[in-house]
């Protein structure tokens, strides 16, 4: 009684052509998030492209100052790549905090920007490190930042993503990743956020501060105050409760009188002062 | 105690080969040729009478066999807590119903070819209602607001409990000594990992069969014969393997469906839930609001207590009522407290309905009460330790309510074992240094709690016991023990091994089956060692007595014997000796047999002597982040009051299970509903259970001091082991935070709405 | 759809459709029973595999996706030998309750072992973070876990 029609592409180019043709598409990439809908996709008959044997999109490498993964590499190979802990932390940390061994196992970093869950966890660090995506569809080839994918999705519903573009760590930045969520493993987060920065070795003070904050809306949030009150100082000239007054702002500025406002703008300061604490071991400014 | 040989030791668990395998049929592995699937439509609004019910579209399904509904059912109502006849209690549910009291209320059926069909079908049952009523969710508006989901009107039940003069006490009592607390506890999946499931078939000359992962088999089956008139002989009842239960399985409300529809269409009907039914078409944790007023003298002497409690029975009565007198039932059984009342009422609420679950009310009830004494060993100055030292019973003290006696209690050892190995002392210190600022803040909790064995004096309380010999000495021992999951089939065969002296390896232990084996009560109540157990060691005594005499008639058949000499026959190290001569069991078993055309069998009925009280003094050390809300339970120790361990690996393995539990209801389970009264958590995603990384480490200590009518000295485990948790979590989580939060579970947004 | 797949080292070759999530693939055409339902969402654990020595959760994998895999259940540890050692530290350390999550443990459990020959305590919790057990509080688990890798002998 099967309603679910399943393709079973081995080369791109059929899935752009599939994607082009059939209504009611969707693309299967490691289906942790899309099998939950199974019965809902099967009830409206929707059209499965499965990307399984599509190969040499699992590829990690590193090209000048860019780091690209390609769409249908795991959060477990991401985690526990070497180049990645490297030149993009705070991604590799996020992927760790993904679901469960089980679903990092299978979850793809493509399809989990594809999906944009608003709580996703790559999401905020892609955003932060200013991070693009490589995107195709019948028409052609066209690489898109994260941020202006996930605020214009509708114009990509049909295009596959086949690689994210992340411009690697330097020296003088230091990445962060955070999340709060109610059980500490295996949980949505409620909140995450995703750093980085950039500080002049010479005296140790920020000149550039990208924040995103997770979970609060369906596209991240860029805590601007936060990075305004970062840019141009030194660790050592941060006041704690200024720089958490920021986060809450932000926090309140997106989600003003949900029932979740309370808690996530008292919860974002801990990651506040997380971060704070990586800043102080990082910050290598003496 | 050391000269034990099966009793104490740590014996690995029957079937676990067969477990960690997966060759073990569980009874949602379980298919028959023929077999048809029965899925339910449950309602998906909270409240409302069914209008018009089309079962048109569900019908012309390839693979659907039949659609059942309200209108083609039988319509007698009945109660899943049914297990003896005439049992008085509110009888308000049916198969399935024309008036949806909850999400997840059991509307429709559809027996199909496969699972997958059954749940197609369901989607095309077009259900029409008059209109959606107003739900029921708040408990104190429901005690006034005059609305009602059954014809008792709500609240449909309430209970007194009351000795001493609690009135005049407290007219005489300075307020400043007068400790006040209100506690809500949570609606709490069980959350056991097999989903619902049984199986029912239909068997020659009109007998029908039913295999269930259940706790009462003889219910089961009283209620089916009940609901389709059909006399006990033509139900058969088996209990299945299963997959967890915690009071999950222990009512009966699935099994009547399977076996009416397995009758109606004469083939085998197999149900197995999803989570998401498992969660709002089952049982639940009673949720209960809780008022208590507590009297103490400076010098820390509980005076008495006022006790005021709200039931949420969900939206049918079940054990709705009778849980109630339950928790009753714990309050003057812990503390020497000589002025006391109890009062609660039940109501009926557009939720799923409560039911037995792990504590049976104790885990409630303890919560409020322990939490309120920490208030007032606050106020007072007095250590949380030495409070309670100073108003808990001893050994065989009167339970001035008039419950039974509690037995050898030994829980002031246990506390004070728990003081020593928690260090209590010097933790507390080291608290009062650090004081309570800091992002991170430690506290530490204890909690002290009683529970029962048993139902003597309530409840018939008996158990039939079948044991016998194989001719090469192995043993069949056949009862209607239901294990859980927990290995009572090890302990029972640890028991009888000792007895008899034969390795608990060498026996055979079955489970309930309605047909073969003999009637028991079931396994709830934390009966299971304390009364089944016994009931064992006595049939085993039988037994072995039994086997000296059959020898004694054949040693007067040994050759060189002279009839009239008599020669001595004991048994030592699971040999006979008679006279010099030792023999195997096998030896003398087959000439048993053969020479005195004897079975070695014993059949026996035990009936409950007592119900002492089980005890636990829990330890608790948690660190509460301050930004998220989120509470790290740092360290843990568990002490109990057992009597004996039978299996002191298997004691452990309920004990740390049973923190499992407790800690999710004091710190994230919850079924949740929003203000029109739909579920806001009903898978594993949004319903969270403590997984490992959140689990502590547990450190168990167990007082061993035999209780008098116990096998071997043993109690109860399986319940207290949760009782104390969510108090002493709560109590330490209050104590990092300088706050009485009450209201459970403490999720983070509670913690952070405390704080802030 | 015809799918190839290895099964507990058997060659397999299974004409379905597409659809059918993995979990009924194995409980329903190959009887394999040990893999478990316990959420359908991924949630649980109880339906833990191993496919291409990575644990995964069966009920949120489609058959379509399988096609060249390799794909081990407790059966195939039963079967290899490899299962001894679990089911004698399993036994010994009272990680078996109801059994019904033990299965998908053994799996978690065995892709660890996979990836890390000594893991700490905390690690193991990781690792079956994704395994929910309502019986045994998980620490009798960890326990017999840990006594595994001691033992060790996996080859990767
Ligand atoms: S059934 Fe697959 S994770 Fe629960
Ligand atoms: S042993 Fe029962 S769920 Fe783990």
């Amino acid at each position: 009684m099967s309603e679910l029609k399943v393709y079973t592409p081995g080369e791109v180019k059929e899935v752009l052509k599939l994607l082009h043709d059939k209504e009611k598409v969707r693309i299967l990439a490691g289906g942790t998030d899309l099998l939950l809908e199974l019965i809902k996709l099967k009830r409206e008959g929707c059209v499965l492209i499965d990307l399984s044997r599509i190969e040499g999109l699992e590829y990690i490498e590193k090209k000048d100052e860019e780091l690209e993964i390609g769409s249908l590499v795991t959060f477990t190979d991401i985690h526990d790549n070497p180049v990645i802990n490297k030149y993009a932390p705070a991604l590799a940390a996020a992927s760790g905090q993904v679901g469960s061994v089980q679903i990092r196992n299978r979850a793809t970093i493509g399809g989990n920007i594809a999906h944009a869950s608003p709580a996703a966890d790559s999401l905020p660090v892609l955003l932060a490190a200013g991070a693009r995506i490589k995107v195709l569809n019948a028409a052609g080839a066209e690489t898109v930042l994260v941020e202006e994918f996930l605020h214009n999705k509708d114009k990509y519903r049909n295009h596959l993503i086949t690689a994210i573009l992340i411009p690697v760590k330097g020296d003088n930045m230091i990445d962060f990743f955070g999340k709060v969520a109610y059980r500490r493993d295996v949980a949505t987060a409620r909140i995450n956020m995703g750093v980085r920065t950039v500080y002049q070795p010479e005296n140790g003070k920020i000149i550039k501060a990208s924040i995103f904050l997770g979970a609060l809306s369906k596209t991240g949030v860029r805590a601007d105050l936060v990075e305004e009150y970062l840019t141009g100082k030194r660790v050592d000239e941060l006041e704690r409760e200024r720089f958490f007054a920021a986060l809450r702002e932000t926090v309140d500025k997106s989600i003003p009188g949900r029932y979740s406002q309370p808690y996530k703008r008292r919860a974002i300061c801990g990651l506040g002062d997380d971060f704070l604490q990586e800043l102080q071991r990082e910050g290598s400014y003496e | 105690m050391s000269d034990l040989k099966y009793v104490g030791k740590s014996i690995p668990f029957k079937y676990a080969d067969q477990k960690i395998a997966g060759d073990l049929k569980y009874v949602s592995d379980l298919s028959m040729p023929g077999m048809l699937h029965l899925k339910l439509l449950t309602a998906g609004i909270p409240r409302g009478k069914v209008k018009e019910i089309d079962t048109t579209r569900a019908e012309a399904l390839d693979g659907v066999k039949k659609v059942y509904t309200f209108k083609n059912t039988p319509r007698r109502p009945f109660n899943g807590y049914y297990w003896y006849r005439d049992q008085e209690m509110i009888k308000d549910e049916v198969l399935l119903t024309d008036y949806v009291r909850h999400v997840g209320d059991r509307v429709a059926a559809v027996a199909a070819e496969s699972s997958e069909t059954a749940e197609r079908a369901c989607e095309l049952i077009e259900v029409e209602y008059e209109k959606q009523e107003k739900p029921i969710l708040d408990l104190e508006e429901a005690l006034v607001g005059g609305d009602a989901l059954h014809e008792k009107g709500n609240p449909f039940a309430e209970r007194e409990f009351a000795y001493g003069d609690v009135d005049g006490l407290f007219a005489k009592t300075p307020s400043e000594l007068i400790f006040s607390d209100k506690m809500e506890t949570p609606k709490v999946h069980h959350a056991a990992m097999e989903n619902h499931a049984c199986l029912a078939y239909p068997e020659p000359q009109g007998k029908l069969t039913v295999i269930s992962p259940c706790q009462l088999i003889f219910s089961v089956r009283l209620i089916i014969s009940t609901l389709l008139d059909l006399p006990l002989n033509r139900v058969r009842v088996i209990k299945g393997n299963m997959g967890g239960s915690f009071g999950a399985k222990q009512e009966t409300f699935l099994e009547p469906l399977a076996a009416f529809v397995a009758r109606d269409l004469n083939r085998p009907v197999k149900i197995f839930f999803n989570r998401r039914e498992s969660i709002l078409a089952t049982r639940t944790r009673s949720k209960i609001l809780g008022k208590v007023k507590t009297a103490v003298s400076p010098e820390g002497k509980i005076l008495g207590r006022d006790i005021d409690v709200i039931v949420d029975a969900g939206g049918y009565t079940s054990n709705g009522d009778i849980v109630s007198a339950a928790m009753a039932k714990k309050i003057s059984r812990l503390y020497r407290i000589e002025h006391q009342r109890y009062h609660s009422y039940s109501v009926h609420t557009t939720t799923p309905p409560g039911g037995p679950c792990r504590g049976y009310g104790s885990p409630q009830i303890h919560a409020l009460t322990e939490v309120n004494l920490d208030r007032a060993a606050a106020a007072l100055g007095i250590d949380r330790v030495e409070l309670r030292l100073k108003n808990l019973l001893h050994p065989h003290e009167k339970d001035l309510l008039g419950g039974p006696d509690i037995g050898n209690a030994r829980i002031i050892e246990a506390l004070e074992k728990g003081r020593e190995e928690f260090n209590w002392t010097r933790k507390k210190k080291a608290n009062q240094k650090s004081g309570r600022s800091g992002r991170y803040r430690r506290g530490i909790g204890v909690a002290c709690a009683t529970h029962v064995n048993g139902y003597y004096n309530v409840y018939p309380d008996f158990s039939g016991i079948n044991i016998r010999f194989y001719e090469d000495g192995s043993i069949l021992l056949n009862t209607s023990i239901h294990d859980l999951g927990t290995g009572a089939r090890t302990i029972m065969a640890q028991i009888a091994g000792e007895v008899l002296e034969v390795d608990p390896e060498q026996i055979t232990v079955l489970e309930g089956d309605t047909d073969r084996s003999p009637y028991d009560v079931g396994c709830h109540a934390s009966r299971g060692t304390y009364v089944i157990g016994k009931a064992v060691q006595q049939a085993a005594v039988k037994l072995r007595e039994l086997l000296l005499e059959e020898t004694k008639k054949l040693a007067k058949n040994l050759p060189g014997v002279k009839p009239e000499e008599k020669l001595e026959v004991v048994i030592e190290e699971g040999r006979i000796r008679i006279g010099s001569d030792h023999y195997s069991y096998q030896e003398i078993i087959s000439r048993i047999q053969l020479e005195n055309q004897q079975e070695l069998n014993v059949n026996y009925s035990y009936h409950s002597q007592a119900n002492p009280a089980s005890y636990g003094a829990h330890f608790v050390q948690a660190e509460v982040d301050t930004f998220t809300g989120l509470v790290e339970v740092k360290d843990y120790v568990a002490v109990h009051d057992v009597g004996q361990a039978i299996n002191p690996l298997a004691v452990k393995t309920q004990i740390d299970g049973g923190v499992q539990m407790g800690i999710g209801m004091a710190l994230m389970e919850e079924i949740d509903f929003d203000q029109k009264g739909y579920p806001l958590n009903t898978n594993f995603h949004d319903y969270h259970l403590i997984n490992a990384p959140a689990m502590p480490e547990i450190r168990v200590f167990l007082i061993e001091d035999k209780e008098p009518h116990g096998p071997y000295g043993a109690k109860s485990i399986g319940e207290i082991s949760t009782v104390p948790v969510a108090a002493a979590v709560v109590n330490a989580v209050n104590d990092a935070l300088g706050k009485f939060l009450t209201t459970l579970p403490l999720t983070p947004p509670r913690i952070i709405d405390a704080l802030y | 759809m015809k799918i190839n797949f290895i099964l507990n080292d058997e060659e397999k070759t299974v004409d379905i459709q597409p659809d059918t999530r993995l979990v009924d693939l194995l409980r329903e055409r190959f009887n394999l029973l040990s893999v478990k339902e316990g959420c359908g969402q991924g949630e649980c654990g109880a339906c833990t595999v191993i496919i291409d020595g990575k644990a995964v959760t069966s009920c949120l994998i489609l058959v379509s996706q399988i096609e060249g895999s390799i794909i081990w259940t407790v059966e195939g540890l039963e079967k290899s030998g490899e299962l001894e050692i679990f089911k004698k530290y399993f036994k010994k350390h009272g990680a078996v309750q109801c059994g019904y999550c033990t299965p998908g443990m053994v799996m978690s459990a065995r892709a660890l072992l996979n990836k890390n020959k000594h893991p700490d305590r905390e690690e193991i919790r990781k690792a079956i973070a994704g395994n929910l057990c309502r019986c045994t509080g998980y620490n009798n688990i960890i326990d017999a876990i840990t006594a595994i890798a001691e033992e060790g002998g996996f080859g990767v």
